[in-house]
């Protein structure tokens, strides 16, 4: 019994290493920042908010892909998990899906009137905050990625804090202050770990 | 021969059965890691398993000769790339070995 978590442990450990250069938090953390001050920008600028999600997006995508090239691989090196991991990420790739066809579909009922939009907006924040909570705790249970469960919290906060914003600071400055104040929080937290990674890994000789 | 010489010569029988290839410390480090994976490359081995760049290459090499484990050498760019993996007959020898051990503490618990 032991030995067999011991193995288990091992494997854990290594998976969890791909983790610990903070990258997924600093993308996580682009994708909120994006939400959050996608509106913003179109305000002060006019350009619309779409160009600057994909921008944001983009750079967030970027940084993650050059830095586990740059970074990460040239520090721990590289590793193939077996058919398990590859099944959870399955399932997690599944899961995220099911979760955007959600977001799609409720926004196309309530754009073709099939759902009012104006019966009780509050409503739609609590199914999107309960939504997002349970999207990022399975992903951070099948990813064995522990982080995620409270950025899972920021998330449904995030949400419901827009839903109840709203009404007092218009609909530009109710993300900024929803997704955006965590965003910058996530971002945060991934440059952190991701200076302890440098500093603990450094490039070997 | 008495039953409890007899017991005597059964154990020391396990233990010698025992794979001195994958007993060795390192060497057992570096196939646990390679069991719970697919595959892994040098560095990434050498991080977990925490040993020095010679050491690792000096039983890499010992464990391929027994045939446990395929190193392959590739090129990324200009740099030298070394992946590697465990083979059947090692995650095999390591099923073994893991049994073998297993009942040498069983019989010393008894």
């Amino acid at each position: 019994m032991i030995e067999k978590i011991n193995l288990k442990e091992m494997e854990k450990k290594a998976w969890k290493s791909c983790f610990q250069d903070g990258l997924w938090d600093i993308l996580l953390g682009f994708i909120l920042l994006s939400f959050g001050i996608g509106p913003f920008i179109e305000e002060i600028t006019g350009i619309t908010y779409l160009i600057s999600y994909i921008i944001l997006l983009s750079l967030g995508y970027i940084i993650f892909y050059s830095g586990k090239k740059y970074i990460t691989l040239p520090r721990i090196g590289n590793v193939k998990f077996g058919t398990k991991r590859k099944y959870k990420k399955i399932k997690v790739a599944i899961i995220l899906a099911i979760s955007v066809i959600f977001g799609l579909a409720a926004i196309l009922l309530t754009q073709i009137d099939l759902i009012p939009y104006n019966i009780d907006i509050s409503i739609w924040g609590i199914i999107f905050a309960i939504n997002a909570l349970i999207v990022f705790s399975l992903m951070a249970y099948y990813l064995d990625f522990p982080r995620l469960y409270i950025y899972s919290i920021f998330f449904a906060t995030s949400i419901l804090i827009i839903e109840t914003s709203s009404s007092h600071v218009g609909s530009t400055y109710d993300t900024v202050i929803g997704f955006g104040m965590f965003g910058v929080v996530v971002l945060l937290v991934g440059l952190l770990h991701l200076t302890r990674f440098v500093r603990r890994y450094p490039l070997p000789k | 021969m008495t039953p409890k010489k007899n017991k005597f010569v059964n154990d020391i029988k396990h233990v010698s059965a025992i794979d001195k290839i994958i007993h060795e410390p390192a060497r057992l480090n570096i196939m646990v890691h390679l069991y719970v994976v697919e595959s892994a490359d040098f560095l990434f081995l050498m991080r977990q398993t925490n040993l020095t760049f010679g050491n690792l290459s000096s039983h890499m090499s010992k464990l391929e000769r027994a045939g446990y484990i395929e190193i392959r050498k590739e090129f990324i760019g200009k740099k030298p790339h070394t992946m590697l993996k465990l083979t059947e007959k090692g995650r095999h020898a390591f099923e073994e070995y893991r049994k073998q051990m297993k009942q040498f503490f069983n019989d010393i618990s008894e």
